[in-house]
């Protein structure tokens, strides 16, 4: 015979039923069992989530306070550069690898070391190349190349590449080729494109000067004096009275 | 109806008791439990509530908007930093022609004279004359020298020795041709 159910109807009945089974083994056993599922429940859908979250927010806590002593750092280093003194140098550096391709600049420069070391100078030319592709636009270091004749002897020719190794545009000398009294040098003049997309994120630390730059800075600020006040080693009174020939 | 004297546990009534008693410990270590695990859920809410990321979020953002407000100077420094260290790369790499060429001035014999001088890349092609033939090749032995102390040149070659003369077919100089490969 099939034992029937226990139907519930009402409190009573509840309440009935529990006084009933509430002190056998079975029922005991029930609840333990439904305590252990209620305990695993509540560990895997409350605790995990909430200590997941916990430890995330521990670990945006450290990088945000690593965040914070950085931008900390750059507020200081910042507060330490003294604006004019950068724009200073930051003229000085321009004025050594501009970026524009400085005629001007170049031709000085050459007539600058022709006029120190008493060479004299022919014609010359530039070698200009393209102009306005996107590639030329693009290319972070370039050079314009410029042939020039010259006339004088070795000695004079050492002081012209001497002098304009420390001549700014920086210059690098990729040919010379001197025979008897001539010679043909070809020079390239060196510039840099600005980058006009250039993002600097203030998270990153901000460059100061380092040992090198300084060292860089107190050389390039030595030729551009020495070249204000160039001595020529020809006057024009040489010229005038054709001992300069 | 039960069939036993109840004046003693029996066998039965001992293993029931014990079981119920271990059913009795269970169920308390699993109301610990639960009890636990909910302490525990309200600890760790506790610890997020009272965590101090808001605030660093605050004092991060007020420390960008006072840095946006040099982005002008930022720009400017890290510019001159990046254009000065292009400006080192240069002239650390750059040939040195009137250094090789000062060097040779400076240690030739004195009674040789340069006539030709031509380089390009790392190749230096000197002309050299001299009256002395002595002198000629004391100048040989010197760069040989330096090549040896590995200072600017790697290899030096003669290519040429001649000799001028004059019409009445005495020897006046000595001109060489040497190629030196720089290192």
């Amino acid at each position: 015979m099939i034992p029937r159910l226990p139907t519930i109807h009402s409190l009573e009945d509840f309440r009935f039923l529990y006084f009933k089974y509430k002190d056998t083994i079975g029922f005991t056993i029930g609840i333990i069992l439904l305590l252990i599922t209620i305990t695993i429940i509540v560990f895997i859908k409350v605790v995990m989530p909430t200590a997941g979250n916990w430890f995330s927010i521990q670990h945006e806590v450290d990088d945000t306070k690593n965040r914070i002593a950085l931008l900390t750092s750059n507020q200081n280093k910042l507060a330490s550069i003294d604006e004019v003194v950068v724009t200073r140098q930051f003229v000085t550096a321009t004025e050594a690898l501009p970026y524009e391709k400085n005629y001007a600049g170049f031709v000085s420069a050459i007539d600058n070391a022709t006029l120190i070391s008493g060479m004299r100078r022919d014609d010359y030319s530039f070698v200009v190349g393209n102009l306005s592709t996107k590639s030329a636009q693009l290319s972070p270091n370039t050079a314009i190349p410029v042939k020039i004749a010259l006339k004088g002897d070795i000695d004079k020719l050492l002081i012209f590449l001497q002098t304009l190794q420390k001549t700014v545009p920086l210059s690098e000398i990729v040919l010379v080729s001197a025979h008897n009294s001539s010679a043909n040098v070809e020079i390239n003049f060196f510039y840099k494109h600005k980058s006009e997309n250039l993002q600097i994120p203030y998270t990153d630390p901000i460059r100061i000067l380092t040992t090198k730059n300084d060292a860089v800075l107190k050389t390039l600020d030595g030729w551009l004096e020495q070249s204000s006040g160039v001595s020529p080693a020809i006057t024009p009174d040489d010229i005038a009275s054709g001992s300069a020939l | 109806m039960n069939n036993e004297i109840n004046l003693l546990y029996s066998k039965k009534q001992l293993r029931l008791s014990q079981l119920v008693t271990k059913v009795r410990i269970m169920r308390f270590i699993s109301l610990g439990l639960l009890f636990f695990i909910c302490g525990l859920s309200i600890v760790f809410f506790l610890f997020v509530i009272a965590s101090p990321l808001s605030s660093l979020k605050a004092q991060e953002k007020a420390l960008l908007q006072d840095l946006s407000g040099s982005r002008d100077k930022i720009f400017k420094q890290t510019l001159l930093v990046t254009r000065l260290n292009d400006i080192d790369t240069i002239t650390n790499k750059r040939s040195q022609f009137d250094g090789v060429l000062k060097t040779l001035t400076d240690t030739l014999p004195s009674g040789v004279r340069i006539d030709d001088f031509a380089a390009e890349k790392k190749v230096v092609e000197l002309g050299l004359s001299s009256q002395s033939l002595d002198d000629i090749e004391t100048s040989f032995s010197t760069l040989k020298a330096m090549v040896k102390s590995k200072n600017t040149f790697s290899q030096v070659f003669m290519s040429s020795l001649s000799s001028n003369e004059d019409n009445d077919g005495n020897t006046t100089s000595f001109s060489t041709k040497l190629i030196i490969l720089l290192l």
